[in-house]
């Protein structure tokens, strides 16, 4: 069966739900949104901790946003992303606390604070705000019900993106509910699928192992439809927490708040701040690497020094969740560590490496045009925004600045083009792609995935050697030549977890393997992408890496920055 | 004692396939800081790839997708600390229409000139109290 819409969004987090407000301000226009699960009730936007920033300080400008954003990102930051997200962010915050969202108030005193990762942190002037994810959802669900002409599937995810001569004319849905096949025609198609976290083992986009499906398949549909992507090698890390169990937060953030101090096994003090993100990460898994870990396999976080009591401690770790989830999580810490009630006697531990969110993406222009006529990203799904580092607070603002210019432009050009009817040879094929998946096969695609992220954290990790992206690149191959043939999906169309994650794995391993070639290919070290064969960062390096489909080969190159206020003579 | 497996009966129907819902039992190995959803994502990897339930998840207690009714009781899954030895019955949230096993239909919201409800498909299944 097929299904008409104006205007098709796919993935219905922040930046998707945005999107579809703003295309159905046009009441002419239909428009789809999809989401693999309960919309506003799931997704990443929804756990996102709320940290955002926009400009509020009387003397702090967007001019002055813009560059601290652009030196953080290495310069390789699209200027003209910058300037609507400097420029754009403080309008649209504004607008989701008009439609509900409730920020906390939150006391920013550190301004331009010891840590870039930290709020306030790597700034001229204190602009950091708080609204959980949680908040920021419920607004965004609660305005997209406002909205006649937008119709909303949950339980739904794209396989493919329909495309031929240059132009995106809908995708092809699988309904996770019942197993049925769709195909969804749209004169324009958002891209908001979300990142990636989950090609690595420890990502704080799947908390304790539990799955926030942040798998990249927007990113692998969006190449394969043929697409241009850049940066694929920049994935930020951050620590993940070993213990307590269930602690949430992020580590720099906890020692900037709570005055603690990072120490290995041995117990020396082996980072003295301020640094920033990345330089954290990679000492803490030299630490590791070179036997100063702990036997979970991580460092520690001493709050035993903090100069807080106990119930400022308590206070702080709270402080940035919404007060009925601090409340939850905080009883739930209690329960995990019993033996250990007061927090001014802990060491958290955490590990280096994990997945926290992918700067790289879907290359667009100010308008969230990409390479593709009818093709609109935004969100993390898209590239060019954050440049070789993202900083902290940048996220929940992206999502909604360039989810609403999406949604904008995309309306623009859905009023003025026609539908393409979709090629039924095509559809054919995606849908005997789909099913058939053999039943008895040896592996299983969950068994895939763990192998495949295994292989990401050892090889395109915090430090990366070309020897070892080669291996990986060797890994990958094998895994896609003698593993997927294998691969298993269980009988059953309802709600079969295994079947969708067979779809999501050859899509992984296609985002893994950009990500490995753009790593090889990129020979500096720049912001998150650290390579110890290349630790310099090289002038002639002021480029971004690019990846296309060709047909059958991975292309690789090139492409240039759009600099518009500060030019390349200022990053020297 | 510190290593005691975790039983647990899960509520399983398949409302295409199945003329009534039934009950499987499994066993989890304990670990620390094991949390019920996790139990279950170790029974789908592990056990019984077909288990269905929403494993799309905020893990922060807040998003409850993971609710389902757990000795009797709607819970989170994803906060509910597990302890060596526990034997829980895990079902699916009630009042809520079962897609399959313990993933049910939460329903969308539905815009429309007279206002907005919510939309679920499909049929609440209730237990009746034995007299």
């Amino acid at each position: 069966m097929t299904i008409r819409t104006d205007i098709l969004v796919i993935g219905a987090g922040g930046a998707g739900a945005r999107a579809a407000i703003e295309a159905a301000k046009n009441s002419k226009l239909r428009v789809l949104v999809l989401n693999q699960g309960p919309i506003g009730r799931s997704g990443l936007t929804a756990m996102a901790n709320g940290g955002m920033q926009w400009v509020s300080h009387p003397e702090d400008s967007p001019r002055y946003i813009f560059e601290d954003i652009v030196r953080i990102g290495c310069f390789l930051n699209d200027q003209n992303l910058v300037e609507a997200l400097s420029e754009e962010a403080p309008a649209r915050a504004q607008e989701l606390i008009e439609w509900g969202a409730k920020p906390i108030p939150f006391d920013d005193r550190r301004g331009s604070g010891p840590s870039p990762d930290a709020p306030g942190g790597g700034r001229s002037f204190p602009r950091a705000h708080l609204i959980p994810g949680a908040s920021y959802m419920t607004a965004l669900r609660h305005e997209l019900g406002r909205h006649p002409n937008v119709t909303a599937l949950t339980d739904v995810i794209a396989t493919k993106l329909l495309a031929g001569n240059g132009k995106v004319t809908g995708a092809t849905i699988l309904n996770i509910r019942t197993g049925e096949f769709e195909a969804v025609e749209a004169k324009a198609t958002v891209l908001a699928a979300g990142g990636l976290g989950e090609l690595y083992p420890h990502s704080t986009n799947a908390p304790f192992g539990m799955h926030g499906h942040a798998t990249g398949m927007g990113y692998a549909m969006a190449y394969h439809a043929g697409a241009a992507l850049i940066e694929m090698e920049m994935v930020q890390f951050t620590g993940n927490q070993l213990w307590p169990p269930w602690l949430l937060g992020n580590p720099a953030l906890l020692v900037s708040l709570c005055g603690g101090q990072y120490r290995n096994a041995l117990d020396q003090e082996f980072i003295k701040l301020p640094q920033p993100r990345d330089a954290i990460q990679r000492m803490a898994y030299k630490e590791i690497k070179e036997g100063r870990g702990t036997s979970r396999g991580g460092v520690y976080i001493d709050l035993t020094i903090s100069p807080l009591s106990s119930r400022e401690i308590e206070e702080q770790l709270k402080s940035s969740l919404a007060a009925e989830v601090a409340r939850e999580r905080w009883k739930l810490i209690k329960a995990m560590s019993a033996d250990a009630p007061d927090p001014k006697t802990w060491k958290i531990e955490f590990t280096p490496g994990g997945a926290h969110f992918f700067m790289g993406g879907v290359h667009i222009n100010e308008r969230c045009e990409t390479s593709l006529r009818g093709l609109y990203a935004a969100g993390e799904v898209s590239g060019g925004v954050h440049g070789a580092n993202r900083m902290g607070g940048n996220a929940l603002t992206e999502i909604i600045v360039f989810g609403a210019r999406a949604g904008r432009y995309s309306a623009e050009y859905a009023s003025e083009n026609d539908w393409i009817p979709s090629d039924e040879s095509l559809l054919r094929d995606e849908h005997a792609r789909l099913t058939g998946f053999v039943k008895t096969g040896e592996t299983t695609p969950k068994s895939i995935i763990d192998k495949l992220a295994a292989t990401m954290l050892e090889h395109a990790g915090v430090a990366r050697t070309g020897r070892g992206l080669m291996r990986a690149l060797s890994a990958i191959e094998s895994i896609k030549q003698d593993d997927l043939p294998k691969m298993r999906v269980p009988e059953g169309r309802r709600f079969n977890l295994g079947w969708v994650e067979a779809i999501e794995a050859p899509y992984m391993l296609d985002v893994a393997e950009m990500i490995v070639r753009s790593a090889l290919f990129r020979t500096e070290s720049r912001g998150a992408h650290f390579r110890e064969d290349y630790p310099e960062t090289r002038p002639d390096w002021l480029r971004h890496t690019s990846v296309v489909n060709n047909g059958r080969t991975m292309d690789l190159g090139s492409v240039p920055i759009v600099m518009t206020r500060l030019g390349p003579e200022v990053s020297q | 004692m510190s290593d005691k497996p975790i039983a647990l009966k899960v509520f399983r129907f398949d409302p295409a396939i199945d003329r009534a819902p039934r009950y499987e039992n499994y066993q989890v190995p304990w670990r620390e800081g094991l949390l019920l959803l996790c139990a279950l994502e170790y029974v789908r990897d592990h056990l019984d790839e077909t288990l269905a339930f929403r494993d799309y998840c905020c893990g922060c207690s807040w998003c409850s997708s993971c609710v389902m009714t757990v000795d009797g009781k709607g819970i989170r899954t994803c906060s509910r600390p597990l302890y060596p030895g526990e034997s829980l019955v895990v079902e699916p949230m009630r009042g809520f229409p079962v897609i399959k096993d313990l993933a049910v239909d939460f329903g969308v919201t539905v815009a429309t000139p007279e206002g907005t409800y919510r939309k679920m498909e499909g049929t609440i299944i209730r237990k009746e109290k034995r007299s």
